[in-house]
């Protein structure tokens, strides 16, 4: 084996893995065992370039072949399907995913490679160096960098999210552009000096796959957040329709104590006896607080889930006391986001508070926009505190891959919507109270 | 016998009451409706079997034969020809190929995933381990022989009638004499000469559908079950030609003209499914018996 296919074989083998684990992996950092799954891609990439020449009269010949695997470490569609079939094998016995996510996984692993090896050569044999024998080296090596630097982004992290989501759209996306680049693969001949005598053939068909993919992705995306509503809605609206009959069970009450306090009025002596008559015929009439904002919450998703909590809370002896005045409806951000905002900081107030506290809600509509905030008895936090909070992974229970994120999803909504924290220490009752909230323009 | 001894018999078999006198005749009598009771049970589970898998094997042959048919009937333009049937045999070298993978995915994943969901232990308590996983290879058999069997033949019967007749230029010359394996059959009896082919092939099928099937019975992993008997397939032909035996090689058994035709020996055609039997049972004795792996796990 000459030194330039080794090499190559050895950076075809680092870029399916780099590719492999940042979609497979789902752990924090990389550990030495993982070279071995290095290795594996690195012997499978052996393999597909063997070649054994048979002949009557002679031995057979083992050779590597060097021609024909620039773009992918395959030079016809059969051995790039064969190659495609290991790394699937390999995918399944190392990462222990569902069988779905394996494969649509290891597709997006061969489009990903794809992609990245075609840009590379576009850049390289496009600028005129195609005789240069070091360009499928260099841009192996490229390549390799690139991917290097594409794991410390949340690229793989976006990637892990919607292959884990499993939504048709997203499988149908992955699939598509895997079919488009093969057959973009066999019309170059898996040549990569054809790439660029065929460069108008290959943007236009590069421009089509993003077309194809931005429209599969924009019809996932909504498909997705119509699913998450419908999914609230049926969680919900049963909740906020038994507050709904609660109050109508009252309203029972409520006309029969109007008419005892009409008859206490006509059959009182005077009236003082009738002032006190009444005023203990209205004792504990009036609805609670919480439970009137609720019902004049605009967002029928949003009010349940705040009742939902606020019965959780009842459960852990911790009382909720909510004030809802603005609107939630009509608004740029969506319910679905508003939902999530609140769910995390009522959460996070349960849980850092004890029994016989009070927690208190309040969204209402300020000069700033529409703001959420939410305060719960807590000792005193400094800025640095606060700002630990937000960070992913931060826990007050410990620090482990499970925790931590709530904090941080409702910083990444806050970014998109380009809206603010809130942060503060107040004191209620003689009680240090911890306040975060988020205000929406 | 008595007469209470037939008081708890099924009712099916209550006839047999009626002729006590003759204990050799009621012994007879209700052997015959325990055997046919038996044969009718496997009837109706081979029948089963096929229900659940006729969807992705209809769909399988509608795909294969279209592919088969349309790829004999065009790639051959471009080749120097002699006869037609060759032609069926230029169209068929991508299925020659892939076969392994089209016997094995649209039957293989049933098992597993009746293991995986644990469909496989509801049916101890109604029928017998062995009977069931009978019935189920049978049904998986013939689907596997009807996957490969009607796209080779139909597409050696379009390329041989239907497309255009192939006009050789010069059939052979003294110097290279054309050579084909049983060239009397290929050049006299081509249709028959398919049909046999097509048969045999679709035997080879079964075979290496059953490689598929043992793994289905005791390995986890689908991509593992469904892939392979095709990665198999694959490394018995590089050991194979590495190892200087082309001619003992599963795929020249399954096409005869994979080398050429003065390389085949007697041995040829059943060395490869010979060593792919064996290698079967090998691993159906290191499951089974070496590990101690159970198809029902509990």
């Amino acid at each position: 084996m000459t030194l330039p296919i080794g090499i190559e074989i050895l950076l075809d083998g680092a870029l399916l893995f780099l590719i492999s684990f940042g979609i497979f992996n789902e752990r924090h950092g990389m550990k030495i065992k993982d070279s071995l799954l290095a290795l594996y891609f690195t012997l499978s990439c052996t393999v597909s370039r063997l070649s054994v020449s048979i002949s009557m009269n002679t031995a057979p010949l083992l050779s590597m072949e060097k021609q024909g695997y620039e773009i992918v470490p395959a030079p016809s569609l059969i051995l790039f399907l064969f190659l495609i079939l290991i790394v699937i094998i390999i995918n399944s016995l190392w990462f222990k995913k569902d069988a779905v996510y394996t494969l649509f996984g290891t597709m997006a692993v061969f489009s990903i490679f794809i992609i990245v090896r075609e840009m590379f050569i576009l850049l390289f044999y496009g600028l005129g160096t195609a005789d240069n024998s070091w360009n499928p080296v260099i841009c192996r090596i490229g390549s390799v960098l690139l991917l290097c630097a594409v794991l410390f982004t949340p690229f793989f992290k976006w990637i892990q999210d919607k292959l884990n989501d499993g939504l048709l759209p997203v499988k149908l996306l992955i699939g598509n552009t895997m079919v488009l680049l093969c057959a973009l693969l066999v019309f170059l001949d898996f040549d990569a000096t054809k790439t660029t005598d065929q460069l108008l053939f290959l943007s236009v068909t590069i421009a089509a796959i993003l077309l194809i993919n931005l429209l599969f992705g924009a019809y996932a995306q909504k498909r997705s957040a119509e699913i998450k509503r419908v999914t609230m809605l049926e969680q919900y609206i049963p909740v906020i329709e038994e507050l709904i009959t609660q109050v109508r069970a009252r309203q029972h009450e409520f006309n029969n104590r109007l008419l005892a306090i009409s008859a206490a009025a006509q059959t009182a002596d005077n009236l003082e006896q009738a002032q006190a008559e009444i005023a203990e015929l209205t004792t504990g009439l009036q609805l609670d607080i919480s439970e009137k904002s609720l019902l004049g919450c605009d967002s029928k998703i949003i009010a349940g889930m705040i009742f939902s909590k606020m019965k959780y809370a009842e459960m852990k002896k911790i009382m909720v006391i909510s004030n809802i005045t603005a609107p939630l409806k009509g608004r740029a951000i969506r319910e679905l986001d508003v939902v999530e905002i609140v769910g995390i900081l009522i959460d996070n107030a349960i849980e850092a508070s004890n029994a016989g506290d009070t927690i208190y809600i309040k969204i209402e509509h300020s000069d700033d926009g529409l703001s959420v905030l939410v305060s719960n008895p807590y000792m005193m936090q400094s800025a640095t505190d606060f700002v630990r909070m937000f960070r992913r992974g931060f826990s007050t229970k410990g620090e482990n891959d499970t925790r931590g994120h709530g904090l941080a999803n409702v910083k990444a909504i806050v970014d998109r919507y380009r809206g603010k924290i809130i942060t503060r220490n107040e004191t209620v009752h003689h009680q240090n109270y911890v306040t975060i909230g988020v205000i929406f323009p | 016998m008595n007469k209470n001894s037939c008081r708890y018999t099924p009712v099916s078999f209550q006839n047999c009451c009626f002729d006590l006198d003759n204990s050799y005749n009621y012994k007879h009598t209700v052997d015959t409706a325990i055997h046919k009771e038996r044969k009718l049970t496997m009837f109706r589970l081979i029948k089963n079997e096929f229900s659940k898998l006729k969807v992705p094997v209809i769909l399988t042959v509608a795909f294969l034969t279209i592919a088969a048919i349309i790829l004999s009937c065009t790639l051959y333009q471009n080749y120097s020809l002699d006869y037609d049937l060759e032609a069926w045999e230029v169209g068929s070298e991508l299925l020659n190929f892939l076969f392994p993978l089209f016997v094995a995915v649209p039957i293989c994943w049933l098992m597993y995933y009746e293991r995986k969901n644990n469909f496989l232990l509801y049916t101890m308590p109604r029928v017998g381990k062995a009977k069931y996983l009978t019935a189920k290879w049978i049904a998986a058999a013939v689907s596997a022989f009807v996957i490969l069997f009607i796209p080779y033949f139909l597409s050696a019967f379009f390329a041989l009638y239907i497309k255009q007749p192939i006009v050789p230029m010069i059939r052979g010359t003294e110097a290279s004499p054309f050579s084909h394996i049983y060239l009397d059959m290929f050049a006299n009896a081509p249709l028959l000469y398919a049909f046999l082919l097509s048969l045999w092939k679709s035997m080879i099928g079964v075979i290496i559908m059953s490689l598929g099937f043992v793994l289905s019975l005791y390995i986890k992993n689908i991509f593992v079950i469904l892939t392979g008997p095709f990665i198999y397939d694959i490394l018995e032909n590089f050991f194979l030609s590495i190892l200087a035996m082309p001619e003992y090689r599963l795929i020249t058994s399954y096409e005869p003209t994979a080398v050429a035709s003065q390389s085949i020996t007697s041995l040829s055609p059943f060395a490869g499914p010979a060593l792919l039997l064996a290698v079967i049972a090998v691993l159906w004795i290191v499951f089974a018996k070496v590990r101690n792996k159970t198809v029902y796990e509990v």
